[in-house]
């Protein structure tokens, strides 16, 4: 069963490869649909009479030997599968052999061949077989889109539905990877014990947060008046900062006022513990410009979570670029939901001092500008502005004295001391709390509707109940389906008591039930007319990885979604929403297993430039990378090649690129020798698919077959014993040398002749991801490093850009064919079976067409018949 | 002084979250029988602990060796512990040290992400298929019907973690992670706490959602096509699990809870006085045990990696960070500090150990029948072979002790001595993950 990418894979290699089977093959499989309604009637048979007197006496002379009653390689034993394609449960696993037989990957080269005709036998027979399959369709449906949402899923959902942000991850456990490596395949998403009242939990708890009670809070005003000094060395003054209830008078700009900047560093603002836990906060600054020129301004907002970790979250930028001189106020509005707020902002003091976690939150003013230079880092002082650092001119180095002073390493801070006036100066900033449109907010009003029949608490409730309901289950919902929830909320009302605490309580129910947990049920048997309505959660699931907005489901109210038009116009404009950097976020993560650096523990003395900042930006990376390709439908053939990267400093400096200026993610264009470019020189794969000691070309080698091509190699057989490092025979050999001798063993050689090699050509990569050309280990004097490969097709590889212009020639059509694969399994929430090949097949002769475009594909994708299917 | 509960703020705990339900999960109950059965002839008991990041084997040759070497030194019958088990002294005839064992499934898997292995003897990483059941539940799904709780399920930092970063040591039948509790208030209330009328209630109240959320479920299935059909019984046999926990509390609702003869705080915190809550949470067990609340129970003393709040409990021995220790070996005094925080660990199981020995189960030590089992799936720094295990109490279940058996390293199966663990329990099996084997080296 779990070879099917593979082999769809291999097909594809068919086509391009072998023509002869071409025409047969796809004659008989992609045939057309007429024959089906003619022989309607006739209910398809199952020919055995034609498999055991011509198909499997050739099995018997060329396979059963090694997959048969005396051996059984790679765990498939032939004799034993069920012929009959029709009634029969082995239908996938013939799948897999036929695919084997038709690319010649079987028998084995060294093994006597059938011929031609013989082949031509075998395969002839299957595909018609296979034909009929798919046509009675009863067993070839065994796989179903309907599943449990996500736990990312779920909470997305929640927090688009109820307008609050919701974090599920204390109460849901794990979802696990499916055998593609999605976590939303609907065969891989269990319940676990206490899962259901875990629903309930995180929805009670959601909606609580978007009800507010009583009448509106009052606005705050917290202030900071600055005034740099004229003299560098002397203080700031003014630094504290002062609190009102009423809106407080803005002092006179200073003159000489100013700030510095860094790439760090900045100025800081401490609320200490003063923001409320809800509500819009307005952000006033007053900025002068400097020096003439743009000048970017961002503010972050963010806590220390631990001693070493600064969790922040850029929450406005701002291009200054008026006069120099003219103090200019500059403002944003900042929702304190969906910010990082402080975990232990409520701590007592005692609970939080063992981890070293500040308790306050701060914001944070830089000047971004291209041309701003580096300078020092916030120091924290009292609640109020935080001077950056004192102005230090950088002292011409004396070696002597420095060594004199401290046998130490020299300290690494020397260049971030160095201040320099930034192109714009701030002299007052001015943060108000509860600044709420109306009251109740609008998440309030949500859920309990304005209505006549508000003080009809009978009538009332019902129309709250029926008005969340449509929201959450995104179709119309049916009277008795509001009869029904009504029967429970009169039953919680007993024992509540409180109208608002009966329903607050029958929603998060509501939000446990299948109807709003579960997604894409099969309804072809109800008839039901919700085509439109599933259309419309099957494409923001996809897209969004949450529920329709009201576009969406105004269109699906019209029935006016299933237009092709409408379609690709809504894709567009659901790829330009914020929230389709969900699904590019979710997707990159999942199909590059970047979850495997999770478990990844470094060796931190050898690899000593490692640390957990480098360790999450690597994570960001193909995040980054993945958004870049799909904003700018870019080829996928991107992800083999680019020559471009997404980096941050700390990746930059990693990859020894230079060029790199500002904060965050950049796109960086990176010349060739820096050895980069697309997602196989991520940090991410090449770490995540090491030891954290050395490389580990066994991980990297099933890691690229899996994830590009698609190939998911068998299992080790059990008792293997992996590869000692301390068997004495082994010691001072390199890696290579070491494999190659694994490889020897019997056991191991059929298999990893296919692995090693894919992995061994990264060897110029540290277990870190770093570029390397000599390793030196403990064991191992200095070697030079040996990335010259050759793959069990007997293609010599060197090194990585030989992989590359391998993978985009002679690998092309198997990595485009796997993308358009993986795609299609996460798109449809399942595993792919035979029945579902002709529907990719068409998809992908479309995105060939497109130049592999990654956003066309997604549009083909969404108007393919596949999509509408269930 | 007896403990005294703030009902106040428990009351405040319990209807947060979405009522008694939030309360009840931590206590994995099951079964469906009524009446408390008393078994005629005393009831075996099963405690398994585990803690992370391995112990401390300095080389022979290290000056360290002699001291803060994990392991005794000497042969099966005649062992001389070290500084680090110096603990188990008095209870040598009460225990079992067991070198060279280990899970053949995870020994290449970094030992980091080997916690859920530890109990269950299998690993699937993060894929499709998780692990299997673990050994606890395999006992609690035979006796939990007997008793209030069918099991007790704890770790230091609570939760379900991760599949590779466990926080909890029990898996069920289906391979799901078991929730464990953190708080000894939560699971002091759970245990000797009697509800009140308000939560009573309350309970009523979850019953009847859960009730209505079954039939509606029930309802929904009947038209779903073949295939969905099916994919959604997982759902109702979620729904059905709750709904016998729940009916399980209700039947046991007015039964009183036993009253611990023993002073207890159950405010403490892992981070302000790390032995006393380990030794607390230990505590907990022995009174669950002793009032027959329930045979079973787990408690992973650590995360591996360093994960929350269990690296702080180095801080009982003036150590701030457990994990740093393992990697600070070579260090000035490394081995020494690693042995001496791996004896205090050692210390609170002796404590536990002697706790069961002094309180009587008919004429029995209550230690006799209670079979506990310590250990580390990590043996030096993040090699998952040749654990550091401790097999104690249980006598009268046949088991013999006063030994330190040596296995070969790389050939012996930890799953085979859970198998005869399971066995002596009075489970009838011959399988436990993949062995058939028993280990007879513990039996007398």
């Amino acid at each position: 069963m779990y070879k099917i990418k593979k082999n769809k894979i291999k097909f594809l290699k068919k086509y391009s490869q072998i023509t002869f089977f071409l025409s047969t093959f796809l004659m008989i499989f992609v045939l057309p649909a007429e024959d089906k309604k003619t022989n309607q009637s006739n209910q398809p048979k199952a020919d055995m009479q034609t498999y055991k007197s011509s198909v499997k006496p050739l099995l018997e002379k060329y396979c059963f030997e090694c997959h048969g009653p005396k051996k059984s390689k790679g765990e498939l034993r032939l004799d034993t599968l069920n012929p009959d394609l029709l009634n029969g449960d082995d239908a996938e696993k013939w799948r897999e052999v036929l695919d084997a037989i038709i690319v010649e990957d079987m028998p084995p080269k060294k093994a006597s061949q059938p011929t031609g005709l013989e082949r031509n036998t075998i395969v002839n027979w299957f595909s018609g077989e296979f034909k009929k399959a798919v046509e009675s369709s009863t067993k070839s449906k065994t796989h179903t889109s309907f599943r449990r949402m996500t736990r990312y899923e779920h909470e997305f959902t929640l927090s688009d539905l109820i307008g609050v942000p919701v974090n599920v991850e204390e109460d849901l456990p794990e979802d696990l990877y499916s055998k593609e490596g999605f976590l939303n395949n609907s065969g891989s998403l269990f319940f676990s014990p206490s899962q259901i009242q875990a629903y309930q939990k995180i929805a009670f708890e959601a909606l609580n947060k978007a009800i507010f009670h009583g009448p509106r809070p009052e606005s705050k005003w917290y202030s900071v008046s600055v005034k740099r000094p004229e003299n560098p060395k002397g203080r700031f003054t003014g630094l504290s900062m002062s609190s009102s209830s009423t809106k407080p008078a803005v002092p006179n700009p200073h003159a000489g006022v100013g700030m510095y900047s860094s790439k760090r560093g900045g100025l800081s603002l401490n609320m200490g513990v003063n923001l409320p836990d809800n509500g819009i906060v307005r952000v006033r600054m007053r900025i002068t410009k400097t020096k003439p020129g743009k000048s970017i301004l961002i503010v972050k907002f963010g806590y220390w979570g631990s001693h070493t970790r600064f969790d922040d979250e850029e929450v406005a930028k701002f291009v200054v670029d008026g006069p120099v001189g003219k103090p200019t106020f500059y403002e944003f509005y900042m929702n304190l939901r969906d910010v990082p707020r402080n975990p232990y902002r409520k701590f007592d003091n005692n609970a939080i001092e063992a981890k070293g976690i500040k308790k306050y939150e701060e914001f944070y003013v830089a000047d971004m500008s291209p041309d701003s230079v580096k300078m020092g880092k916030a120091v924290s002082s009292k609640k109020g502005f935080l001077p950056v650092v004192k102005e230090k001119k950088k002292k011409p180095s004396k070696k002597g004295a420095a060594d004199k002073k401290s046998n130490k390493k020299p300290k690494v801070k020397s260049k971030k001391d160095v201040a320099q006036p930034s192109s714009f100066s701030m002299d007052y900033m001015e943060v108000q709390t509860n600044v709420y449109d109306e009251w109740p907010p609008v998440t309030h009003k949500n859920i309990f509707i304005s209505s006549a029949n508000s003080s009809n608490k009978n009538v009332y409730a019902r129309e709250v109940i029926a008005n969340f309901m449509a929201r959450a289950y995104c179709r119309p919902i049916e009277k008795s389906e509001i009869e029904e929830i009504y029967t429970l909320y009169e039953m919680i009302l007993k024992d509540k008591g409180s109208f608002e605490e009966a329903i607050v309580k029958t929603l998060s129910v509501i939000l446990s039930l299948p109807e709003f947990v579960y997604l894409f049920e099969d309804d072809s048997a109800t008839g039901s007319d919700l085509v439109n309505y599933k259309l419309a959660s099957r494409l923001s699931y996809f897209l969004w990885c949450s529920l329709p907005d009201n576009e969406l489901l105004k269109l699906a109210k019209a029935g006016t979604l299933t237009d092709s038009k409408v379609l690709s116009a809504q894709v567009k404009r659901m790829l330009a929403d914020p929230k389709s950097k969900r699904f590019s976020d979710q997707y990159a993560y999942q199909w590059l297993d970047v979850d495997k650096l999770k478990a990844l523990c470094v060796d931190t003395k050898i690899h000593t430039k490692f640390n957990d900042s480098l360790k999450k930006s690597m994570a960001m990376e193909p995040l980054h990378f993945f958004n870049e390709v799909l904003k700018n439908n870019m080829s996928i053939l991107t992800f083999i090649d680019s020559d471009f990267a997404m980096l941050d400093s700390k990746l930059s400096a990693h990859y020894g690129i230079k060029g790199f200026n500002g904060n965050g993610f950049q796109k960086i264009k990176i010349s060739p020798d820096r050895h980069r470019g697309g997602v196989l020189t991520q940090a991410s794969f090449l770490a995540g698919a090491s030891d954290g000691v050395d490389s580990h070309p066994i991980k990297r080698g099933l890691w690229l077959l899996e994830r590009i091509l698609g190939d998911t190699p068998p299992p080790p057989p059990g008792n293997v014993q992996a590869l000692d490092e301390d068997d004495p025979s082994l010691v001072g050999l390199t890696l290579k040398k070491k494999l190659e001798q694994h490889r020897d063993r019997e056991a191991c050689r059929d298999c990893h002749n296919k692995i090693d090699p894919w992995g061994v050509v990264f060897e110029n990569y540290s277990a870190v991801g770093a570029w390397r050309t000599s390793i030196t280990r403990d064991k191992i004097k200095k070697t030079n490093v040996d990335s010259s490969v050759i793959l069990s097709d007997d293609t010599s590889l060197k090194g990585i850009e030989d992989l590359k212009k391998h993978l985009l020639t002679e690998k092309k059509d198997k990595f485009t064919r796997s993308f358009v694969d993986k795609m299609c399994s996460y798109v449809m929430g399942r595993t792919l079976g035979y029945a579902d090949r002709e529907h990719v097949d068409n998809i992908y002769s479309k995105f060939k067409e497109s130049d592999y475009k990654l956003s066309d594909l997604l549009h083909i994708i969404v108007l393919s018949d596949f999509f509408k299917s269930k | 002084m007896m403990f005294n509960r703030n009902r106040r703020i428990d009351r405040r705990f319990f209807l947060k979250g979405a009522g008694i339900a939030m309360a009840l999960p931590m206590l994995n109950i099951m079964g469906d029988e009524t009446s408390q059965k008393k078994a005629a002839t005393s009831p075996k008991r099963l405690a398994c602990f585990f803690f992370p990041d391995g112990v401390s084997l300095p080389p022979t040759k290290d000056p360290a060796h002699k001291d803060w070497n994990w392991f005794p030194l000497g042969d099966r019958n005649n062992y001389k512990f070290t500084k680090v088990l110096e603990p188990l002294e008095a209870l040598r005839k009460d225990s079992t040290i067991i070198s060279g064992l280990s899970h053949p499934i995870t020994r290449q898997v970094h030992a980091h992400n080997t916690a859920a292995t530890y109990l269950t003897g299998t690993y699937k990483g993060r894929t499709q298929k998780s692990v299997s059941i673990s050994l606890d539940q395999v006992y609690a799904n035979m006796v939990g019907r007997e008793t209030r709780y069918k099991s007790l399920v704890m770790s230091t930092d609570g939760g379900v973690g991760t599949m590779i970063g466990s926080q909890t040591m029990s898996y069920n039948k289906d391979g799901r992670p078991i929730f464990a509790e953190s708080s000894p208030k939560r699971l002091f209330y759970d245990l000797f706490v009697t509800p009140d009328e308000a939560e009573r209630k309350a309970l009523g109240t979850e019953q009847s959602i859960l009730d209505f959320v079954m039939e509606h479920g029930r309802n929904l299935q009947k038209k779903l096509g073949v295939v969905d059909k099916e994919r959604f019984t997982n759902y109702l046999e979620a729904v059905r699990e709750v709904e016998k926990r729940l009916k399980k509390a209700e039947d046991w609702i007015n039964i009183p809870k036993p009253k611990p003869n023993v002073e207890l705080d159950p405010e403490i915190k892992p981070l302000k006085n790390a032995r006393e809550y380990v030794r607390t949470m230990y505590d907990l067990i022995w009174l669950a045990f002793e009032t027959d609340s329930t045979r079973t129970a787990t408690y992973q003393i650590g995360q591996e990696n360093a994960q929350g709040v269990s690296d702080y409990l180095s801080k009982a021995v003036g150590i701030p960070r457990a994990h740093t220790l393992t990697h600070k070996v070579k260090d000035e005094d490394g081995w020494k500090n690693l042995g001496t925080y791996n004896r205090f660990l050692v210390e609170e199981f002796a404590h536990f150990l002697n706790r069961l020995k002094s309180s009587k189960d008919g004429l029995d030590p209550l230690l006799d029948n209670t079979l506990c089992f310590f250990g580390s799936s990590t043996s030096r720094y993040h090699k998952s072979n040749n654990y550091p295990l401790i097999l104690a109490g249980g006598k009268k279940m046949g088991f013999k002790h006063g030994q330190f058996i040596k296995c070969v390293e790389e050939e012996s199966d930890l799953s085979d001595l859970y198998l005869t663990m399971a066995q002596q329990l009075g489970v009838g099996t011959d399988k436990f993950a993949k062995s058939t084997k028993t280990f007879s080296e513990v039996l007398a």
